[in-house]
């Protein structure tokens, strides 16, 4: 009996006619959709990084972090707590809404007790040496529809739910530079209106680097990220993101998103 | 029945049984595989080569392909065009399959950093939008702010960026090595279709390119000369047999050799290495030889007795062959046996391994499956030439008559021999140990001139690193390490051929002064180890998460120094490895701190010591072997010693050539001695033979060894023009090293030519060595008298 369920089981989960149950939408559709979550006026959160090398040997930093928007302007300010020797480094970064306006970003090292101005970075770089990038940091699972022509390449399933795939091409080549790619495909949960795997190809069209949802939550009633993983096949690297104490209630002081506080620290 | 009786009469199963044994070792063939490395010539287990692979590993260092772009006017590479070029090229080159877009580095991919009162800009060279660069990009005063940015920056000053501008290079990784010879290609062909203004050059190198590039440079010519060389050597077998049989036996009996060895090669997953072309030429001589001789007495057998039948005349050849081939091939498997023993590198062990089953191969062929041919071949026709109707032919009449005045002026010969031997000596006394892989190609080749041009402007392409190692994580925060890292680079910047270096020192300095509005004074290691972490922490944020890794490991405990060095001669190298190893040796031996030398440098350096230390020691191995053996067999001495005096002299000219000609013994040269003893003690033995049969039925006088000459004396001569004649065909090669090759290869079987038909005989008349000569012969001698041949 067994074989046969399990016969059953892989014709009936392969098969196209299993996966069209999803109602088809057109893929500008379920970005929007992806981009219609709400992420909450303000949130405080710790979170973990966990990096690992090709070679297995990991690191890990550990901080603090708040985020808030003031109109469409959001600020987030980063507190390092471990490791010990760049304990109480800051970083304060205002985020502006167009994604032609560069970004305003200082950083506080505590060993030398100055707050420094650091020139913006391109979207497609690394955020603070990990395997995410700015944009994907700044966009939380969300997707700046400008960049791309995107495309519905179908539906499958992950991890036992129906994705819906959809590929976005850069939509001209300065956008393909600025982000260091070819294609992105995105694998999105209608359940949660989130991506729970994204392909990064690098502009020869190799896969560079592949981003998975790994946990998620609701909390203060969002939807919450709890658990991302970036991995870079190119070099080996990968970045684990755990987030721990998402409070999306307690107020977030202004006065925290300023030079003063980076400063002083937490 | 005598056994080549018993032999001829199995003819058919002995050809059946010769055709199954080759066809089983050719199936070795598809196995083999190239491996062209300047890596394979180490032992694996050299600590040199395993360090150089720890390092490639932690820190992620491939051999790159390098493209430099030189402009010397007065704006040098910061005009607009050049920079254009510069851009678009790296564009280009990361677009390419095995190339990672993202580890292209050029002055489009690099980002300056630079300290401002209020803060730090990390920006792009090239970039649009820039804070720091204040003109746009694709202007003369863009290209005026990157010049004066580069030679703020330490780091790329000599290193990306010529110091005097008139240079920059991209420098492209290879995401598979074993497709460096596609990227090559590829990165030409993009070169070639860029349009350059007056002025501008482009030139591809690197280590990556130059490793592909040479196997195929190399092999191309080899296999257009080597079919030559056959041919060559087919047409001196037609002319001195005038006989198709002789040139299709002897063809057959180098093939079946040459494709036994090499199928077991295959089967013994040995690679064919760069100088296992040499062998290939080794093995054709002597199996060629091993033929000739055989050839010469079948011929001579049926001129004196012209009604044998063929078998019988087959078979009475064999029976006066066997004993110096046998002789003959015995003395060379001593010397091969002896050079794959003390050889420290694998290519040259496998060399002398393969060189020595080939010549059983050659052997056992020669020693069967030729008298079988011989035997049913359909034609009895005897050629004109050896017909006993027929007076000496013209080789046969030149040779009696160089004998004549040979054995007539011995102390000519002798005295002759000794001013060649004191010249000689002289020219020897001047060789010199040197190698430099570029050498090996034309002066026209692009990748020789980009190789020159490159390493004139910048600091140079030729890596020479120290791996640093501390106690524990994160000891690289210590000031104090870090200290002993720039003291260590202001020492390696002293030695000869080193321009430059770079160290995570040199980003700690640098961010250091950034953080401090760019104020110079701050180019220092701070005093602060948590300062230290957080700058790197900094450099960390602002970078790729592995763009780090080339300097530094991940737990902060290991740190790449690396020098650039602008040549890659071993006369250089065996000058800086030894002065930074007793460097390290007294500044960093340390558990705090413990510093290895390594890089391409550095294995280099071993590589070419070995063979500095080995070569002498491996080549009087070698032909101390071959004494060894010859004595054994003639049971003398004397007779040894002087067998072993054709291969002695042909060993000492060629190095005494190399030594006046200025030819360096290198990884390719290292290998004439070898090939010489290889090719030289065929001449030796099958003389020092035919001396002792003459001298054992007639004894030894001017008289009695004249009849040395028509027979013996013609058959070395064939020999020797087949040999030398074949192989000097490689000095017309375009490829310098096989131009060299082939030249003293012709020069090696010329002396031993020489030598074997002069000094010999005049020393056998002179000693009169008791072996040669003494003697109740039991065997039922095929005895005729000596002048009748």
């Amino acid at each position: 009996m067994r074989p046969i369920l399990t016969l059953l089981s892989v014709l009936f989960i392969s098969s196209p006619a299993y996966a069209a149950e999803l109602p088809e939408m057109d893929a500008e559709a379920i970005i929007a959709a992806v981009n219609t979550r709400d992420d909450g006026q303000q949130l405080t959160r710790k979170f973990k990084v966990e990096l690992t090398n090709r070679s297995g040997k990991t690191r890990t930093e550990e901080m603090v972090a708040f985020r808030r928007y003031f109109g469409d302007e959001k600020r987030t300010v980063i507190f390092y707590t471990e490791p010990t020797r760049v304990r109480g480094t800051g970083f304060l970064t205002f985020d502006y809404a167009d994604p032609k306006a560069d970004d305003d970003q200082w950083l506080y090292l505590p060993a030398l007790r100055k707050v420094r101005r650091i020139s913006a970075s391109d979207r497609g770089d690394y955020f603070l040496g990990t395997d995410f990038t700015y944009e994907e940091i700044k966009k939380e699972q969300k997707v700046q529809d400008t960049d791309y022509v995107f495309e519905s390449v179908g539906t499958g399933m992950l991890d036992g739910s129906e994705v819906y795939i959809v590929k976005g091409i850069p939509a001209n080549d300065d956008t393909a530079r600025e982000l260091g790619v070819s294609y992105v495909v995105w694998r999105i949960d209608p359940e949660i209106w989130m991506t729970r795997k994204t392909e990064y190809y690098d502009r020869n069209g190799n896969l560079a680097r592949t981003i998975t949802l790994e946990g998620y939550d609701t909390i203060d009633g969002y939807l919450t990220a709890t658990k991302l993983r970036a991995e870079n096949h190119k070099t080996g690297h990968s970045s684990v993101f755990t987030f721990d104490d998402s409070d999306y209630e307690t107020d977030v002081s202004d006065r925290i998103f300023s030079q003063a506080r980076l400063r002083r620290g937490l | 029945m005598s056994f080549f009786h018993k032999l001829i009469h199995l003819r058919w199963p002995v050809i059946g049984l010769a055709f199954i044994v080759i066809g089983a070792t050719v199936i070795g063939l598809p196995r083999l595989t190239k491996d062209t490395t300047a890596d394979a010539f180490i032992d694996p287990d050299s600590p040199a080569l395993v360090y150089k692979a720890k390092v490639e590993e932690a820190f992620g260092i491939t051999d790159p392909i390098v493209i430099a772009l030189i402009n010397r006017d007065a704006n040098g590479v910061f005009d607009p065009i050049s920079l254009k070029i510069i851009r678009k090229l790296t564009d280009e080159v990361g677009a390419l399959p095995y190339v990672d877009p993202d580890l292209v580095v050029s002055l489009a991919t690099e980002n300056n950093i630079v300290g401002t009162n209020d803060g730090l800009i990390v920006e792009g060279f090239l970039e649009a939008n820039t804070q720091g660069f204040r003109s746009p990009v694709g202007t003369m005063a863009r290209g005026e702010e990157i010049r004066n940015a580069i030679a703020d920056f330490p780091l790329y000053s000599g290193s990306l960026v010529a110091e005097n501008g008139s240079a920059s290079l991209i420098v492209a990784e290879i995401l598979d090595e074993d497709r460096a010879q596609e990227t090559y290609d590829a990165v030409m062909a993009l070169v070639e279709a860029t349009a350059l203004p007056n002025g501008v050059e482009l030139h591809v190198a690197g280590e990556g390119a130059v490793a592909g590039y040479l196997s195929t440079y190399i092999d191309a010519d080899a296999s257009r000369l080597n079919p030559l060389a056959a041919t060559i050597i087919t047409l001196i077998l037609i002319l001195a047999f005038r006989s198709m049989r002789a040139a299709i036996v002897s063809n057959l009996i180098v093939l079946a050799t040459v494709l036994g060895s090499f199928g077991l090669m295959g089967l013994s997953g040995t690679s064919f290495f760069v100088i296992t072309n040499g062998l290939l030429v080794n093995l054709i001589g002597i199996a060629v030889a091993d033929s000739i001789h055989v050839l010469s007495a079948f011929y001579a057998v049926r001129r004196t007795a012209p009604y044998m039948p063929q078998r019988d005349a087959v078979a009475e050849a064999m029976r006066r062959m066997w004993r110096p081939i046998t002789l003959t091939s015995g003395t060379t498997i001593a010397g091969f046996l002896a050079l794959s023993v003390s050889s420290v590198m694998p290519p040259v062990s496998a060399f002398g391994l393969f060189g020595a089953i080939g010549v059983f191969l050659a052997w056992i062929y020669s020693m069967t499956l030729l008298p079988a041919l011989l035997s049913v071949w359909p034609s009895q026709r005897v050629p004109a030439i050896f017909r006993s109707s027929r007076k000496a032919d013209t080789f046969q009449r030149i040779m009696q008559g160089v004998g004549r005045r040979i054995l007539s002026a011995p102390c000519v010969v002798v005295g002759t021999t000794l001013f060649v031997f004191v010249v000689s000596v002289i020219g020897a006394s001047q060789l010199v140990v040197d190698e430099d892989r570029i050498n090996n190609f034309q002066r026209s080749e692009p990748v020789y001139v980009a190789d020159k041009a490159i390493n004139a402007e910048m600091d140079g392409i030729y890596a020479l690193d120290v791996l640093v190692e501390g106690a524990e994580a994160e000891a690289l925060y210590q000031p104090e390490l870090l200290r002993r890292i720039e003291a260590l680079q202001s020492y390696m910047e002293t030695l000869p051929g080193v321009n430059g270096t770079s160290s995570v020192v040199d980003y700690v300095k640098q961010l250091h002064r950034a953080v401090n509005e760019g104020d110079p004074a701050f180019y220092t290691i701070p005093d602060d180890p948590d300062l230290i972490a957080q700058l790197f922490f900094l450099y960390g944020a602002s970078a790729d998460p592995t763009d780090f890794e080339e300097e530094v490991d991940y737990d902060y405990q290991r740190a790449l120094v690396r020098a650039s060095v602008d040549n890659g001669r071993h006369t250089n190298n065996k000058v800086i490895v030894p002065a930074l190893e007793a460097y390290l040796q007294d500044k960093f031996d340390s558990d705090a701190a413990y510093g290895t030398a390594t890089g391409r440098v550095s294995v280099n350096y071993y590589w070419i010591d070995g063979i500095e230390r080995s070569n002498l020691a491996s080549v009087l191995l070698s032909l101390a072997a071959v004494t060894l053996v010859a004595m054994l067999i003639f049971r003398s001495a004397v007779v040894g010693s002087l067998a072993a005096l054709p291969v002695f002299f042909a060993v000492l000219l060629v190095y005494a050539i190399m030594g006046f000609m200025g030819i360096p013994l290198g990884v390719g040269t290292s290998m004439f001695a070898a090939i010489a003893i290889g090719l030289s003690v065929d001449f030796a033995v099958h003389t020092m033979d035919r001396l002792r049969e003459i001298g054992r039925m007639f004894g030894l006088t001017v008289d009695t060894l004249q009849a040395f000459y028509p027979e013996t004396g013609r058959a070395l001569f064939f020999n020797f023009i087949a040999v030398a004649g074949g192989f000097g065909v490689l000095a017309t090669s375009s490829v310098p090293p096989l131009v060299k090759f082939g030249s003293l290869v012709a020069v090696a079987v010329t002396v031993a030519f020489l030598i074997s038909i002069t000094l010999l005989p005049t020393l056998a008349v002179w000693l009169k060595p008791r072996a040669l000569q003494a003697c109740p012969i039991t065997e039922t001698s095929y005895a005729t008298d000596p002048h009748s041949a």
